[in-house]
């Protein structure tokens, strides 16, 4: 497995990928180089180092003492312990085979937990070489294998010939390419060369105006985002904020000094700070989201969207129509009282280039749009699929039953634990009516969830599912965009003839629960249907 | 997969089809029957499919496992409460009741759980997607389209190996939390699985 395979796909460069494939085959399993046992002894060093190594740092600063004097003895189990990860190491590459065999990739390994994996050729997405330092002397590398599954599911062939692993890399890219071409060369085909005048063309979908930016700060809690830009700055600001707060005439300790006033004074002076601490939070608000937004212009070019924004660094996220999974418009209850909503298109959440950005507002997995109105979120959703208005739905409701659900789950435990604190604390009158209006609110609150959640299955491309507790959130994704369909049931569910239906696409799970059954298994079977008679691409 | 191609060629619709058209028509000239050990089976809802068993010893291992844990914590509990290595407190007496109590508990649980939920995982194939049921009190119906598989998985742990049985994971770009898994499969059933994906025209697309 070395001269031989990789000088064949290299020869066959331009020609059929499918005939360097053959070339690159081989029948039987291959051990990979025993430069492997260094990866894995590195691996699990690193591991140890990383999470139990640091960890026990103090155990042994205390005991440093102790070691001291048994340092030989320190030593050997020390050593002990290495060779234990060796023999480990050399235990685990024994096991490690790969295979490439017709169109697929196969690895096998595992000592006691065996495990077989099967990637086909054509799923894979990118091939990344690593040379990690230890392989650097020899020409020696790994290979990781992204799929469009979750980041974290990628297949590793652990110790390649530098060589090879190029030649397979080019292979890889050879299939793609072809794949691509042959795409595009349909649907030229298909549209002619009004495709191609399209394509350079890019216009304007959106934009937000500072005031619009300054809604957004208010409405939705960006504080964040400014409070990272401050990080560096925090030491000094907390050494110079009392000595500011002095000079400014505040003395924060007399101010608010219970004993010294009465106490409606005392309580003006709690409300006013808490206003003042409301008033800088917004105010950071709104800086952080002029920071992050500004200038936000989305536009389209042919099928791609792109968004640009920022004021220190500008910020350019770009996303293939083809590739938005759903389209999610939010409203929070401050969004409910201005009228304002923010869209959000979500793409493949396990993208290389999203990964390790989860939560970043700048993800790239995600193109959000903040405060826009109602209209022009319909507006900019129906560009991207052939949806129906939100106001035009008439939504179905859940059953009724989800109140007792929310009673049981949610609420229960959390009244179990304060009924126990308030009895082990011996709670006041106060307290007790207290509790009985946090009760109060927690079931208005379960009220309100279940007259919010709604779904419509009648359009038969796209399922609409609305749900929140004060604000109102609408969530629309084409059927053909179904990775995986669970219905779910339970004993009690079973009584009243209702299911939980959840659609899993490649941003995550969507559910609806406590719809009748027929409705949940029809719409199953139709989802599964649709994707694959019709195989709707996804990505 | 010689099957494959005589599913499609078959066009007799059965009533279970018919039953399953819609006004859009779409159910017209497909058909997603159940493949059952190489015999097709004409089916096209989930709610109708024939659901196979998991491995017949799939139960029993399970509640040995159970039982063997137990047994083991008990005699931890014992060593530990028997005052050979260190002495008790006095009144940790009640302690230790409880601990059996609770180990004791558990281990019948479990077993007593297995005994009922593993009859009740089940799954089924059918020409183009994958199907599992499983839960006692919340019961899962989960599908999986083969078109939409990136790639699969068999593991077996060692005393899967020991009873010829195998674990079949299929990975989706749902994320890992969606990965969908038989678990206590005959492993000649879990590699004939795994054969019909690899040999299914969908994989090889790339949508």
């Amino acid at each position: 497995m070395s001269e031989q395979t990789t000088a064949a796909p290299q020869q066959t460069n331009s020609e059929d990928p499918n005939q360097a494939l053959v070339n690159l085959q081989t029948q039987t399993w291959s051990r990979v180089s025993p430069l492997a046992i260094v990866y894995f002894f590195a691996r699990t060093l690193f591991f140890l180092v990383n999470n139990v190594l640091l960890y026990s740092l103090p155990a042994l600063a205390i005991s440093f003492s102790t070691i001291k004097e048994n340092i030989l003895l320190f030593a050997a189990g020390a050593a002990g312990f290495l060779l234990l990860i060796l023999i480990s190491s050399v235990i685990k590459y024994w096991f490690y085979f790969y295979k490439f065999s017709a169109g697929r990739v196969e690895i096998k390994q595992g000592v006691f937990q065996k495990s077989h994996l099967d990637l086909p050729f054509k799923k894979i997405q990118n091939v990344k070489i690593v040379q990690p330092f230890y392989y650097r002397f020899n020409q020696y590398s790994f290979i990781e294998l992204d799929t469009a599954g979750s980041a974290q599911q990628e297949a590793k062939i652990v110790a390649l010939p530098l060589k090879l692993a190029e030649s397979f890399k080019d292979l890889i890219l050879q299939i793609k390419q072809v794949e691509q071409s042959q795409a595009q060369e349909s649907s030229i085909l298909e549209s002619g060369e009004q495709q191609q005048q399209t394509v350079e063309q890019e216009i304007l979908l959106n934009e937000r105006s500072l005031k619009d930016l300054v809604i957004h700060g208010i409405s939705n809690n960006r504080v964040w985002i400014f409070l990272g830009f401050l990080a560096p700055f925090y030491g000094s600001i907390g050494e110079n904020l009392s000595s500011f707060l002095e000079a400014i005439g505040l003395d924060l300790a007399s101010y608010l000094d219970y004993q010294s006033q009465s106490l409606g004074l005392f309580i003006l002076h709690v409300l006013s700070l808490v206003m003042l601490i409301m008033l800088v939070i917004v105010s950071f608000s709104v800086i952080g989201s002029i920071f992050v937004f500004y200038g936000y212009k989305l536009s389209r070019q042919g099928d791609r969207y792109i968004r640009r924004s920022g004021l220190m660094t500008k910020h350019e996220v770009s996303m293939r129509l083809s590739r938005v999974q759903i389209a999610v418009q939010q409203q929070d209850w401050l969004d409910v009282i201005i009228k304002r909503v923010n869209l959000r298109f979500e793409q493949n959440s396990s993208l290389p280039s999203a990964a390790g950005q989860a939560g970043n507002i700048n993800n790239a997995s995600k193109l959000i749009v903040p405060s826009v109105t109602p209209q022009e979120s319909i507006t900019l959703i129906q560009d991207t699929f052939p949806v129906k208005d939100f106001s035009d739905i008439t939504y179905l409701p859940i059953s009724k039953r989800f109140l007792i659900r929310f009673s049981i789950m949610p609420m229960m435990p959390i009244l179990l634990i304060l009924c126990t604190m308030g009895f082990a604390l011996e709670f006041s009158l106060l307290g007790w009516s207290m509790l009985g209006l946090f009760t109060v609110l927690l079931g208005a609150m379960g009220l309100l969830r279940w007259k919010r959640w709604g779904y419509y299955f009648g359009d038969d491309n796209h399922v609409y599912i609305r749900k929140g507790f004060i604000g109102v959130n609408y969530y629309v994704f084409p059927i053909g965009k179904m990775q995986q369909i669970k219905v779910k049931q339970s004993i009690f569910m079973r009584r009243h003839k209702l299911a939980d239906i959840s659609y899993v696409l490649a941003c995550g799970g969507y559910r609806v629960p406590l719809i009748p059954v027929d409705s949940a298994q029809s719409q199953a079977d139709n989802a599964l249907l649709f994707v694959e008679k019709l195989k709707p691409n996804w990505m | 997969m010689t099957e494959n191609t005589e599913v499609h060629n078959n066009d007799q619709a059965s009533s279970h089809d018919e039953a399953n058209k819609q006004e859009t028509g779409l159910a017209e000239d497909f058909t997603n029957k159940q493949v059952k050990s190489h015999q097709i089976q004409e089916h096209i809802s989930t709610k109708t499919l024939d659901m196979l068993p998991l491995a017949p010893q799939y139960r029993r291992i399970n509640i040995i496992i159970s039982l063997v844990f137990g047994g083991f914590f008990l005699i931890i509990t014992y060593l530990g409460s028997s005052g050979l290595f260190f002495d008790l407190p006095k009144d940790a007496f009640p302690f230790v009741i409880g601990a059996y109590a609770l180990i004791g508990f558990l281990t019948l649980w479990s077993a007593t759980y297995h005994f009922f939920a593993d009859p009740l995982k089940q799954y089924a194939l059918r020409e183009n997607d994958l199907n599992y049921q499983s839960g006692l009190i919340f019961r899962s119906f989960v599908s999986q389209p083969i078109l939409r598989i990136q790639h699969i998985e068999i593991k077996r742990g060692p005393i899967e190996r020991r009873a010829g049985m195998a674990t079949l994971q299929v990975f989706s770009a749902g994320g890992i939390s969606y990965t969908f898994n038989i678990p206590g499969l005959i492993y000649e059933n879990a590699v004939e699985l795994r054969q019909f994906i690899l040999d299914h025209k969908d994989l090889a697309s790339d949508v």
